[in-house]
């Protein structure tokens, strides 16, 4: 489970990496979880065709992906799902799909959450752009 | 990469060393040695490009900011930074844009990377598969390359050997990025010609000067393969990018495009009776000279020994003589002075001709060498072109 230590300094990195408006942080998020979506259909795919390659290969990308935002969790279990892929472990690269699935829900409820108080907050400041 | 983009290539390193300079000077509210000493050597490092940048303000203000001593610097470096960041502004020429191309098959990396190294002057491209990538190669121009190795439909490391084979992409600045950090593959990335290996999660910021650093090589390895060393001058290789460019513009717009060869009278008795020194600071001058007296449109290159060929784009044959003419009066009355006290005078003959349509340099230049060899003929210290000819 990530800690709201872990968080707050997601949060932070997310404001550094965008124009720091709450517009641009929201950019951001909604792009994080499209790209995420994507890494994790086309994991699945690949599980189920057993194409431990491509499931060794998107892994990689989605670790990039999460170390670059400070999500570190999500970021370990994607280099351990790599590392499961590329030795040919089928029932680890299961078991480590289920703590990414348990964990990533977790940080999409908190980014939603983050990025609706975002907005609201910019609202009742009358200022859409406000960091 | 052509010479008319080196204005832009240095421009990149101006405008991402003003950006870490605005950081330093972020750190100048809590003064220390450490924030000082950063702006004093970004600010060197400023002034030691600032030529290349091509704009004497950039070096006025450079000169203030390395004037001023600590204790004025919180004070007087804001005034001075604002200058320094509209000149990096105001000096974009965004008709000659840089090519970058982004190889990043993550939506999310590939969107923050890009917004980060957007700049008014460059196009990024970016591709989140080798074969996208190939086809930007084939078809853009392209100043460097970021590139992830591990992509959705083939290994990077594997289009970083063909980017290396190729020609055209032999000496592109490559930068890998990847979150693969065993020695092992960085190594093998660097054998295959990576210029920099740059590891997973990157800060943007890191990466940008990095690239801006890289692109500003990228214009002194252009500048010193296309200059001539003594003179400073575009060299042959230069001259012939440039006449093709020149005749393709002036076969599309149907302006006239006129060449001339350039001859120094008598050089080798220059270099005879006062060495090669005394030589070497006749042909340097003569360059000051017959520039003065040409537009800014013009290109002058030179040839080879004590030729120079200058190219008219939208001028016809006495526009080119009168801009020669006045360069041949200011020389004759020049008096060169040896180290020994010497003096003497130098002139120069030329030959001037039209470029006609579909013609290779190496025509027009046997062409307007007749007219320079009939100059020389007539007594030397004249300008002859074709309409002398008829006369």
């Amino acid at each position: 489970m990530q800690s709201n230590n872990d968080f707050t300094m997601i949060f932070d990195r997310l404001n550094s990496l965008s124009d720091g408006t709450t517009d641009g942080v929201n950019e951001l998020i909604f792009l994080y979880l499209k790209s995420m979506s994507g890494h994790r259909e086309e994991i699945m795919k690949a599980v189920k065709s057993a194409d431990l390659k491509k499931v060794e290969r998107v892994a990689h990308t989605a670790c990039g992906l999460n170390e670059m935002i400070g999500a570190f969790i999500l970021g370990f279990l994607f280099r351990d799902l790599e590392l499961s892929a590329s030795t040919g472990q089928s029932s680890s690269v299961e078991s480590v799909l289920k703590k990414i699935n348990g964990e990533f829900d977790l940080v999409r409820g908190r980014f939603i959450d983050h990025a609706e108080s975002l907005t609201l907050s910019s609202q009742n400041h009358g200022d859409r752009n406000a960091p | 990469m052509a010479i008319e983009t080196l204005h832009n290539l240095y421009q990149q390193g101006f405008k991402e060393r003003v950006r870490v300079l605005e950081d330093a000077g972020r750190r100048l509210r809590d003064p220390g040695p450490d924030a000082l000493a950063a702006i004093r050597r970004i600010t060197h490092s400023l002034y030691v490009s600032s030529d290349a940048y091509d704009n004497p303000d950039v070096k006025k203000i450079i000169l203030a900011l390395e004037a001023m001593k600590d204790g004025d610097l919180p004070a007087g470096f804001h005034a001075l930074l604002v200058e320094l960041q509209a000149l990096a502004v105001t000096s974009e020429d965004v008709s000659k844009k840089i090519g970058i191309l982004l190889i990043e098959d993550d939506l999310f990396l590939a969107e923050i990377l890009k917004k980060r190294l957007a700049e008014a002057n460059r196009d990024i491209y970016t591709a989140d598969r080798v074969s996208v990538a190939e086809k930007i190669l084939r078809e853009k121009d392209i100043a460097l390359v970021l590139l992830d190795i591990v992509l959705p439909d083939a290994d990077g490391r594997d289009l970083l050997v063909r980017m290396r084979e190729r020609f055209t992409s032999s000496s592109l600045p490559i930068v890998v990025l990847s979150a693969k950090n065993d020695p092992g593959t960085q190594t093998e990335c660097f054998a295959l010609g990576a210029d920099a290996y740059f590891l997973k999660p990157v800060d943007p910021s890191t990466l940008a000067m990095a690239l801006a650093s890289y692109l500003q090589r990228t214009a002194d390895y252009i500048k010193r393969s296309s200059r001539d060393f003594l003179t400073g001058l575009p060299n042959r290789e230069a001259l012939a990018q440039a006449f093709a460019r020149a005749r393709a513009l002036s076969s599309r717009t149907k302006v006239p495009l006129v060449l001339a060869i350039v001859d120094i009278d008598r050089f080798k008795s220059v270099n005879d009776l006062y060495g090669h020194h005394v030589g070497d600071q006749v042909l340097r001058r003569i360059c000051v000279i017959i520039s003065r007296s040409l537009r800014a449109s013009d290109f002058l290159a030179r040839w080879g020994g004590e030729e120079f060929v200058i190219l008219f784009l939208g001028a016809d044959l006495p526009s080119a003589r009168l801009a020669l003419d006045k360069a041949l009066a200011v020389l004759s009355a020049e008096v060169f002075v040896t180290p020994n006290g010497n003096r003497f005078h130098v002139t120069f003959s030329a030959g001037v001709a039209q470029v006609k349509e579909g013609e290779a340099i190496e025509e027009t230049i046997v062409h307007a060498d007749r007219f320079l060899y009939r100059a020389k003929a007539l007594g030397r210290n004249r300008i002859l072109t074709e309409t002398d000819r008829t006369t």
